[in-house]
């Protein structure tokens, strides 16, 4: 047999890893920033640039794709040529990739705070970022998939299934949740609108989390922790059942986000039952992680690499046992909106993902610059800085989470709410709060140690770029053998095994996605409900543009609680027909706007977007002066209207022609109530709109003579 | 079908399909797994860990 000599691509790897550090560093600071205002409402700097509404995006893309994205392509770039016993397919490609997807972050990083966002969360870039991301993410797939083809290794290990579900699902996410129509470079319209849009949002949202955030990181798992254990996975057979079981039941499990919403039954009960389901596969995976340390725990106790992993697969068990327990409708109506989902997604965040970065970062860096790390004391202080800010962090929000979810939900004896002030709740979180941000800072300082270490082991070494390695070529002919195993010639068939992966993921998300496309009955028409107008639209955009879906939700659940405090019927899907995109939010910092318009005078809610503490003492709302300040453009309105009429929002042409007319006239008339009460504001400022907005959200039904 | 899906808001069967899908998928996997040659299983654990560098 011919033995080949070739290279390892290192640099690539070593690229890879200091984007990591860069942007983890960039992503864990917004996160800080964003916890600070959450109880000192000064820590939104006083600028639309920085205000919460704005940036707590910045951090979420920051962290998913800019830190965790950047620590994926890292471990799979070092780990798929190892497997594969080949450098990556093309340099060129790995160039590209890299390049790319840090201009990406860089796009993300200036249009987030510039309010340039599609609102839709984890998805929120707009559709010239969307391309791009489309298109690097294809060069990574190229690559891998090609690196794959040319192998000189029979078999495809467990880690590179993982590798390829990742690519092709998160493609098929990110294309399916992003098809807009755009009215300019920076703006564009979801062509699906409300329920349905809701639905594809939350497909999109639960798979990111599951394709972005688990399956690579199961497949590194499954790499580096025998790496680093220096002994085989404890069951291949498990890991066979743990790949498809997980891949095929998470796609399904997405409406688990939308519990006693208007989305159909039928479609929520479907998303809880898989969720449960899900435990099996999940717990088979961490399972075959722990106890592949198993005989093995005396080198845990020393090697804090080793530590890093055991906590993190742990954070991992923990993460998906309380998901599905989460996606029950009983603890759901309890837990949905409130802290409580912040802890459960920070246990991943934090644990699973961060920790896994940690010690892959620790792993690998020493090997590539063909040195031993810096310092072990200081990896140490660093894997007990990361473990105690993961529990400053998850404690309190799940005390808070608690006690939001119970007080919401608290009657007294004469049947009244017991917490009628919703700002009174948030107030009682406030302590929880401020230790959150403690966990947080505790566990950015443990990152920045890692920094130094790893920064000075890169000096104590030299980078080898192209590290040299031989293997016997493959021969095609010898490839396949009588009397295989069936996944063992799955194995040696990379396009096969992508297509059948491929297969799974569809049949879930067609059965869950194409009734409520299809079928028209799905959705109640409401013969109230009309489209907004031009003004309404034009502040329905701002809302969008603010972020102000980051904290307010618009879904008023059918539970007695939630109609007493928002004086008003439950959310029903006709009501969001014409909402391109939807904005029913998924989290509760401040109360719901469902039912919002009509509630109070126009000039409430503009001395309150001017200082919310102004009208409620202690708000931890952030002023929008602004708003006040800034002219509304009105010269996309025409546009903005014929895209709305092309997605099925029935304006006549009339009314479009007269669109900016329409507008003046409205907000003439907002202009002037708002003088009656003593406000003098020019009539074609911002703040108009948005009150315009504010002022009609959710009050279509009232005037109701339903036909549902 | 077309019938079934015109009214599916009310058609809990619906949910049957999927069940019925991944059980048959999952023991037919299960069968296969516990079939396999132990020779190839071993060769695939030791796969990441053969890889002499390092």
């Amino acid at each position: 047999m011919q033995i080949e000599k070739f290279n390892y691509d290192n640099k690539i790897v070593r690229n890879f890893a200091i984007a990591t550090m860069v942007f983890g560093v960039v992503g864990m600071l917004v996160g800080l920033l964003i916890a600070i205002q959450l109880y000192a409402p000064a820590a939104n700097l006083g600028n639309q640039f920085t205000s919460f509404g704005r940036i707590r995006p910045l951090h979420t893309n920051a962290i998913i794709f800019a830190f965790v994205g950047n620590a994926i392509f890292m471990g799979v770039y070092y780990s798929l040529q190892r497997l594969c016993k080949a450098r990556m397919f093309s340099d060129v490609l790995s160039t590209i990739h890299f390049w790319g997807w840090q201009f990406i972050i860089v796009c993300a990083a200036i249009t987030l705070p510039l309010g340039i966002t599609s609102s839709k969360e984890y998805a929120e870039l707009e559709w010239p970022i969307d391309i791009m991301i489309a298109l690097v993410w294809v060069t990574f797939g190229i690559n891998m998939i090609g690196t794959i083809i040319k192998r000189r290794e029979k078999q495809m290990y467990v880690a590179i299934w993982f590798y390829l579900a990742t690519f092709v699902t998160v493609a098929v996410l990110h294309i399916v949740n992003s098809i807009e129509l755009p009215i300019s470079l920076t703006k564009s319209y979801m062509v699906y609108a409300g329920v349905q849009d809701a639905l594809v949002q939350w497909w999109y949202g639960h798979n990111a989390v599951a394709f972005f955030l688990t399956t690579p990181f199961l497949g590194m798992m499954y790499y580096y922790l025998p790496k680093a254990a220096g002994r085989p996975v404890y069951s291949y057979k498990l890991s066979i059942l743990h790949f498809w079981s997980l891949i095929f039941i998470y796609i399904w499990a997405g409406p688990h986000h939308l519990l006693y919403s208007s989305l159909p039954d039928w479609a929520q009960s479907l998303g809880v039952a898989f969720s449960i389901m899900l435990i099996a596969p999940s717990w088979g995976g961490m399972i075959n992680g722990l106890l592949t340390l198993r005989g093995a725990w005396d080198k845990v106790r020393e090697d804090p690499i080793l530590k890093m992993f055991a906590v993190g697969v742990t954070a991992y068990g923990m993460a998906t046992f309380e998901g599905p327990m989460l996606a029950l409708k009983n603890v759901n109506a309890i837990a949905h909106f409130t802290d409580w989902i912040v802890g459960h997604v920070h246990v991943g965040a934090l644990g699973w993902n961060g920790l896994l970065t940690f010690g892959m970062l620790y792993w690998i860096i020493p090997r590539i610059f063909n040195t031993t790390i810096y310092s072990k004391k200081l990896m140490n202080v660093h894997f007990w800085l990361a473990t105690m800010g993961i529990l400053f962090y998850a404690i309190p929000m799940y005390w808070s989470g608690f006690t939001q979810g119970l007080m919401w939900k608290e009657f007294a004896a004469d049947g009244t709410l017991q917490y009628p002030e919703f700002l009174k709740i948030t107030m009682q979180i406030l302590p929880l709060h401020m230790l959150r941000s403690v966990g947080g800072l505790l566990y950015l300082s443990g990152f920045l140690v890692l920094i130094y270490n790893v920064v000075k082991t890169m000096a104590q070494g030299k980078l080898v770029a192209n590290e040299p390695a031989e293997a016997p070529a493959l021969e095609k002919a010898s490839l396949f053998s009588k009397g295989d195993f069936w996944h063992a010639v799955l194995e040696k068939k990379p396009i096969l095994f992508t297509l059948l992966a491929v297969l799974m993921i569809v049949v879930g998300s067609a059965v869950e996605l194409l009734p409520t496309f299809l079928i028209k009955s799905n959705v109640a028409t409401i013969a109230s409900v009309k489209p907004y107008s031009p003004l309404e639209l034009q502040g329905r955009d701002l809302y969008i543009r603010e972020g102000c879906v980051s904290c307010h939700t618009q879904w008023v659940r059918p539970f007695r609680s939630e109609t007493e405090r928002y004086q008003g019927e439950y959310s029903k899907a006709g009501e969001f027909v014409y909402d391109h995109p939807f904005l029913w939010g998924s989290k509760r910092t401040g109360p719901d706007l469902m039912r919002v318009g009509g509630k109070y005078p126009d000039s409430w809610h503009y001395i309150h977007m001017m200082n919310p503490r102004n009208p409620s003492p202690g708000s931890i709302m952030p002023a929008y002066q602004w708003l006040s300040e800034q002219t509304l453009d009105i010269s996309t309105t025409e546009k903005k209207l014929k895209a709305m009429q092309t997605l099925g929002v029935p304006y006549t042409n009339e009314e479009i022609a007269n669109g900016n007319s329409n507008l003046t006239a409205q907000s003439e008339k907002i202009a002037a109530s708002l003088k009656k009460d003593g406000i003098a504001v020019d009539s074609n400022k911002e703040i108009i709109a948005l009150i315009a907005y504010l002022q009609r959200i959710g009050t279509d039904i009232k005037k109701q003579t339903a036909n549902n | 079908m077309g019938q079934f899906l015109n009214n599916v808001t009310g058609m809990d069967g619906y949910l049957i399909f999927p069940m019925i899908i991944f059980i048959t998928f999952f023991i037919g996997l299960l069968i296969w797994v516990f079939k396999a040659d132990k020779n190839y299983i071993e060769k695939m654990k030791n796969l990441p860990l053969e890889n002499n560098n390092k």
